[in-house]
């Protein structure tokens, strides 16, 4: 959906700064899984947020 | 540096939030509410995404199968509305291709066409009224719930049949069956 605002944007800048050095730091299959999960909520969350409701 | 962006992250509250509203009851133990009004940007939506390493991941993860509904719905043309179903324990509802919601702009009525759900928040998949009945009760599993523990439906509506920017919150809605009867009244 439309990233529209500028709260969305600096959400995305704020997770390339996030997200990479979280996972990479996640040694276990099943940390990283559930952190990707976390991150896609925060992508989805910035995109348009509509599972945030 | 870490630590203070995902602080910052976390204290910017999410774009749900603030947005006014419109509720009913289907039926005992089962509650709907209109949330949002979804603003479709067809062109913008890649490019906007390409600015940052975040929107291609995003774009990267869409490419492998995920976030299906945004798909159909940046990619179908219509109105479309976030609506959250709240079913308790023992409530009930089932929706099928003949399941309306009527939204009342004073004397004018605009119906909905299609509703919509998903699997999870990755959207792997994608359900519609338009393809078979959905039932939905508190303990059901193959749905994607919203962050307030309802079941998130995204309702389609004829393009262009919802009033424009903050505009589009009926007076009140009622979802209609097949067979021409309220199932409720907000």
């Amino acid at each position: 959906m439309a990233v529209t605002t500028l709260r969305a944007r600096i959400a995305l800048v704020l997770l390339v700064l996030a997200a990479s050095p979280i996972v990479a730091f996640a040694a276990e299959q099943a940390e990283q899984e559930s952190l990707w999960d976390w991150i896609v909520r925060f992508l989805v969350w910035a995109a348009g947020g509509w599972h945030g409701y | 540096m870490l630590l203070p962006a995902v602080l910052a992250l976390l204290a910017v509250p999410p774009r749900a939030g603030g947005e006014r509203s419109v509720s009913c009851v289907l039926s005992p133990g089962v509650r709907a509410s209109l949330k949002h009004r979804i603003a479709v940007e067809q062109e913008t939506w890649p490019s906007a995404l390409a600015e940052t390493r975040a929107g291609r991941e995003l774009l990267r993860l869409e490419a492998a199968g995920g976030f299906r509904l945004h798909v159909r719905v940046r990619e179908t043309p219509g109105d479309y509305a976030v609506c959250v179903i709240y079913v308790d324990a023992g409530g009930r509802v089932v929706l099928d291709g003949r399941s309306r919601f009527v939204l009342a702009y004073g004397k004018r009525r605009v119906e909905s066409t299609e509703i919509l759900f998903t699997d999870s928040i990755q959207e792997r998949r994608v359900f519609s009224t338009a393809d078979g009945p959905i039932v939905l009760t508190d303990r059901s599993t193959g749905y994607a719930k919203a962050a307030s523990g309802g079941y998130l439906a995204i309702v389609r509506f004829p393009d262009g049949s919802l009033p424009k920017g903050r505009d589009w919150l009926p007076d009140m809605f009622v979802l209609r069956g097949g067979d021409g009867s309220d199932y409720a009244q907000s």
